[in-house]
């Protein structure tokens, strides 16, 4: 057994880090850091994940961000533990007006090759990516002009629609990094905190600090070595096998690192949601009484147990309770667990029951499929017999071929939380299968785009999220605890753990002597 | 060298040492999983006269591998009657229960009893078992008569086709078919069965050559004797041996075959239990639930082994009936 | 000799031409299309979706697009990948030496085990020796594969640190550390190579040891040790060499699951990748190589059968 020590890392706030034995605080631990250890870092790189185009305009997969994200830093950074957006390659923003957005460079940036981030690069990188065929004209082709001013390094960026309001978290996301011109899928080059350094296609990714940026003298870490894996399991295995320093937790799979004297597990709250997505054009799902009936009859806690046992929030609307500006607390007990009720809102329905239905999960996937065969079970007790009918391809199958009646999926949440009602709720959203949703749900979502605060965007999110529960338009199950499992020589004194399939904030992280 | 001459009962399996190995391939079962290079249990030290249940008991481990799958397919098509509890019954306060009196083999995931979903799983798994071997037969069977019998460059272009199936290994083939089609029941059977079918059409076509240049064809042929007659009396008696004997074989290989697409999310899907699917979402959470590994894992190899012993079985004693 | 080698080079031609109508056959059946996850997955748009379906030929008719295919599959053309847009050929290249790797190593691990076990075995049929070793064999060939794998992970890798658990070291890195790396994938893959080897070599050592060849040499007082090596290992190793190139389609086939398990980028994890995303140019690239690759390795095969029987040739 390879013999290691216990350095325990304590993070704040919501994030809890389970402690074996005393630990020290990482402030005296510091000058125990390695400057010289590079973190190995275990992700799916095969699977749909992740696409291997490391190009911002270029990514097609969730997962690409998790390197994409280091390589070109963002303009902006979303703060995991307040929600709000933070600066980082951008030093200031402003919301002029409801279409007007004016984003600040730090000074002096400069990108991996040399070339400075400058008012002009920013503008070449976002004309780049708001038109097709890049992958993000869908959220920037809002953006009609982008103007450099005369200090080179502020933009004004003005939009054909009044959304200014949802700019600075959107710019934390795929959309706020920023490319060099020389930079090509197969060779990144952006201003982040690693430079890109080589890839095994399918294998491994290398990335080393860069010494130019912006806040080198706090990245602690030499670099990053991302290795391939095929599973969470898998990965939670070698981190506990000592194989791996770091990978992404999921539920069940962290089970081995539970009991680890060596590893330790980092928690987050996030507004990912494991849901029923309804096609609400198809009989009986158009009736919202059969949609009331489905909710009610969901044991949720059931399912939150068997897929992320302890560790979740149970959902009764789109947003998580420490998302105050979007969560509703009067709406938290509309539907209650009730197969009494449920049965009610059926007879109400009118919908004769034996009914049949089918549900399309994602195949390959154990927790997608528990989740299917719970629902399967709820449904039975009110008359509804469910037909599971797993695809390799759910945007296919359910979305744009429309075969199912509902799938159980997983939401991941983007940086701005206004795009999942977005894409969940308004009309031709690839993501949107019933497309018949309430005409009020658009006008809401313009008053969130269009306010200048968070706060003004209040008033939009209660209109939103009351139709959307009243409508019962889905069946949000819970909120998973967002995980990240590692060796405990990996410490860090502010854990951003962005979860799925988003990593950690890797320049916030150390490792120190310990490493063998 | 040797020389060992290509007889029409010898072992279907093992090459015969006039024909070239690229030939030879083809006699040899290949399979998803790799090759069962039968075992002689008995040699011929008994009378020739002796019956087919004579010599096939007298190969004990083969009448226990036997006894075994009847048992296995008699519970697999009574489950329902023979007072199992619901294999899909849920109780989620109790899930990953080590086995207990209630519960023989203890509770899965979603606190299903896991003896329940075993035997229940013995169906579908062994259904798309004995449906892949089937649909392969169903195929090979007319095809390797029609092409052993009717030669030339029919034959030819039948055989340059299931060579060219054949060198792509069995496994890559299922997967690139189940991808395609999509995960399901039929189609891995369908996919298993693609595979598998050059296998059977090569073993019958040999046999149809190898018994038609045999001198009583030729003299049922000059006294007039019809093509389907000497079909049906001679030809389908001397297949029939090594067929079976290989279908028993193959059956064990898609068992595995089935569990290794499931493993690779290409095979069977829940909510129907397979050995599979219960052996890959045992997989899926190993720490809390250990023993559930070794349940399904058994299943398989136990089963697989069976069909194994009993292809021996009756190898050894149907080859020893079909040389009188 | 020459005339013999050409002739077998020569019927490749037609067989790997049937092997590319099956291959690229098989994306007739498709139901849906990648244009859906390359136009952006879950952020595409409908007209996006269509573009990119146009980009990708997909409204050209099937015959016109096989023939450009299979013209540039030629000359090992693949094409590139939906996904990384890199040339396929050259993707193929970078993953197969691992591939190969892990196989040939499954296979010396086969050889390594399965040739003393098929001796012990052989030469005393039925003796309590060879009761043992077909007991284990056919337990060895009735196993999945990637229960073994699981079972020797958790043993050697999580509850006791021997070896690692994944993962892929190059040589040229490091001599030692790939050696470790690549212990697991070997016997996990090798175990039926093994059991198989073993089984064959038995049969025909049993059949040889029975021949009046052997007994008249060992009448004449030549000693079993060397009996059994110089005339009976030689007359057995026409079958084990037929079972060798057999193995390759199979261990090929198997470095799919053992890659996956491993963590390993080489030919098989392609190949599965390839089929999940949907990357038809990629699946049918590999999978065309795959072919050419057994096709190739069962020529070595029958050339080195050749060249031990001299009779072969002539037929």
């Amino acid at each position: 057994m390879k013999r290691r020590f216990l350095v325990a890392a304590f993070g704040a706030a919501i994030v809890a880090v389970s402690v074996t034995g005393g630990g020290t605080a990482l402030a005296q631990s510091k000058g125990k850091i390695n400057p010289n250890a590079r973190l190995e870092f275990g992700m799916n790189m095969g699977g749909g994940g992740f696409s291997q185009r490391l190009q911002p305009d270029r990514m097609t997969a969730i997962c690409d961000s998790v390197v994409g994200s280091q390589v070109f830093g963002t303009l902006i950074r979303r703060d995991i533990k307040t929600n709000k957006p933070v600066p980082n390659l951008a030093e200031s923003w402003d919301i002029v007006d409801p279409s007007t957005f004016k984003i600040t460079l730090r000074k002096g940036l400069t990108f991996q090759d040399g070339t400075p981030l400058d008012a002009a690069a920013l503008k070449r990188d976002i004309d780049l990516k708001r038109v097709a065929p890049s992958t993000l004209a869908p959220t920037l082709g809002v953006i009609s002009e982008v103007v450099p001013e005369a200090d080179g390094r502020t933009v004004t960026i003005k939009l054909s629609q009044p959304v200014a309001g949802i700019m600075p978290l959107t710019f934390a996301g795929r959309e706020g990094m920023i490319a060099a011109a020389s930079s090509t899928d197969q060779k990144p080059v952006g201003a982040g905190p690693f430079k890109f350094d080589s890839q095994v296609v399918g294998q491994e990714i290398k990335v080393s600090k860069f010494p130019n940026y912006w806040d080198a003298k706090n990245v602690k870490l030499a670099g990053i070595d991302y290795k391939n894996l095929d599973t969470a399991q898998n990965g939670v295995l070698a981190v506990v096998a000592g194989d791996l320093d770091m990978v992404e937790g999921a539920g069940q799979a962290n089970a081995p690192a539970e009991n680890d004297p060596n590893t330790a597990i980092e928690r987050a709250t996030g507004a990912d949601y494991w849901k029923l997505n309804l096609n609400t054009s198809k009989p009986p799902l158009d009736n919202v009484e059969f949609r009331r009936a489905m909710n009610y009859a969901i044991d949720k806690k059931a399912i939150a147990e068997a897929l992320f046992p302890g560790n979740y929030e149970l959902a009764t609307q789109s947003y998580p309770k420490a998302f105050v500006d979007q969560h509703q607390k009067d709406l938290a007990g509309r539907y209650p667990y009730s197969v009494k009720k449920a049965k009610e809102a059926l007879a109400k329905s009118g919908v004769k029951t034996p009914v049949t239905l089918t549900v399309v999960p994602p195949a390959n996937n154990p927790n997608f499929s528990r989740f299917a065969e719970i629902v399967q079970a709820n449904l039975k007790e009110i008359g509804v017999d469910l037909t599971i009918a797993p695809s390799t391809n759910l945007l296919q199958t359910f979305f744009r071929d429309k075969q199912g009646d509902f799938v159980t999926t997983l939401w991941p949440a983007r940086p701005d939380p206004s795009v999942t009602i977005q894409r969940n709720f308004t009309p031709n959203q690839v993501t949107n299968a019933g497309n018949n949703y309430s005409p009020e749900i658009p006008t809401a979502l313009a008053e969130i785009q269009a306010a200048d605060t968070q706060a003004a965007a209040r008033a939009g999110y209660k209109k939103a999220i009351n139709i959307i529960v009243d409508q019962a338009y889905e069946v949000p199950i819970f909120f998973p605890v967002l995980s990240n499992v590692h060796q405990k020589y990996v410490v860090s004194d502010d854990w951003q753990v962005y979860g799925s399939c988003q990593g950690v904030d890797f320049s916030k992280v150390a490792i120190t002597t310990k490493k063998k | 060298m040797t020389d060992r001459h290509p007889d029409p009962n010898a072992d279907p399996f093992v090459t015969s040492g006039n024909a070239g190995p690229l030939d030879a391939t083809t006699e040899v079962e290949r399979s998803v999983e790799g090759a069962w290079v039968p075992v002689m249990h008995q040699s011929d030290d008994m009378p020739r006269h002796v019956g087919f249940w004579k010599r096939f008991r007298r190969n004990k481990v083969a009448v226990a591998a036997a006894i075994y799958l009847i048992l296995l397919i008699l519970a697999a098509i009574f489950a329902s009657h023979i007072g199992l509890q619901d294999p899909n019954a849920q109780n989620i306060s109790e899930i990953n229960r080590r086995p207990s009196a209630a519960h023989w083999l203890g509770q899965d995931d979603l606190g299903r009893d896991v003896f329940a979903r075993i035997i229940y799983g013995a169906r579908v798994s062994l259904q798309a078992a004995f449906t892949a071997v089937a649909m392969a037969l169903l195929v090979a069977v007319p095809i390797g008569l029609f092409s052993g019998f009717v030669g030339g460059w029919i034959d030819l272009v039948l055989m340059r086709i299931s060579d060219a199936v054949q060198v792509n290994p069995g496994l890559v083939l299922a997967l690139v078919i189940t991808g395609i089609l999509g995960p399901s029941t039929t189609n891995v059977a369908v996919a298993l069965a693609f595979v598998f079918t050059p296998g059977f059409v090569r073993l019958i076509r040999g046999q149809v050559l190898s018994v038609r240049e045999e001198t009583y064809i030729e003299a049922s042929r000059s006294i007039g004797a019809k093509r389907g007659y000497i079909i049906r009396k001679r030809v389908l008696h001397n297949v029939a041996s090594p067929l079976i004997v290989q279908a028993a074989v193959t059956a064990g290989f898609a068992l595995l075959a089935e569990a290794s697409l499931s493993f690779l999310g290409l095979g069977v899907q829940p909510p129907q239990a397979t050995w599979g699917t219960m052996l890959s979402r045992a997989f899926a959470q190993v720490f809390q639930a250990g023993w559930l590994l070794w349940i399904p894992g058994s299943a398989i190899a136990l089963t697989v082994l069976a069909f194994n012993l009993v292809g021996d079985g009756l190898r050894d004693a149907l080859g020893a009936e079909g040389r009188n | 000799m020459l005339t013999f080698i050409l002739r077998r080079v020569l019927a490749l031609i037609p067989l790997l031409f049937i092997v590319s109508v099956i291959v690229y056959g098989l994306i007739l059946i498709v139901p849906g299309d990648p244009a859906i996850t390359l136009a952006g997955g879950e952020e595409a748009t409908n007209e996006r979706i269509e573009e990119v379906q146009k980009e990708l030929g997909l409204d050209r008719p099937f015959l016109v697009r096989y023939g450009e295919w299979v013209g540039n599959a030629a000359q090992l053309d693949f094409g590139r990948s939906l996904y990384s847009d890199l040339p396929i050929t050259e993707e193929i290249a970078e993953r197969f030496p691992k591939t190969l790797q892990i196989a040939g190593g499954a296979l010396a691990f086969g050889l390594l085990v399965g040739i003393p076990l098929g001796i012990i075995s052989g030469i005393r049929p039925r003796s309590v020796s060879d009761r043992a070793v077909v007991f284990i064999t056919s337990a060895a060939i009735a196993i999945p594969t990637f229960w073994l794998a699981l079972i020797l992970i958790l043993q050697l890798a999580v509850y006791r640190n021997i070896l690692p658990s994944r993962g892929f070291v190059p040589f040229s890195e490091s001599p030692a550390q790939w050696f470790e790396h690549m212990i697991l994938p070997w016997i996990t893959l090798g175990t039926l190579t093994a059991a198989t080897i073993a089984r064959q070599l038995r049969g025909a050592l049993s059949d040889t040891m029975g021949s009046d060849h052997i007994r008249t040499s060992r009448s004449v007082g030549l000693p079993p040790v060397k009996v059994v090596g110089k005339h009976a290992l030689k007359n057995s190793s026409a079958p084990v060499l037929t079972v060798v190139g057999l193995q390759i389609a199979y261990l090929l086939g198997g470095t799919v699951v053992v890659e996956q398990i491993f963590g390993i980028a080489g030919l098989g994890s392609y190949v599965l990748t390839a089929i999940n995303r949907k990357d038809f140019p990629a699946m049918q690239g590999a999978v065309m190589f795959i072919a050419l690759i057994t096709v190739v390795v069962n020529l070595i095969v029958d050339i080195s059968y050749a060249l031990l029987n001299p009779k072969v040739r002539v037929e």
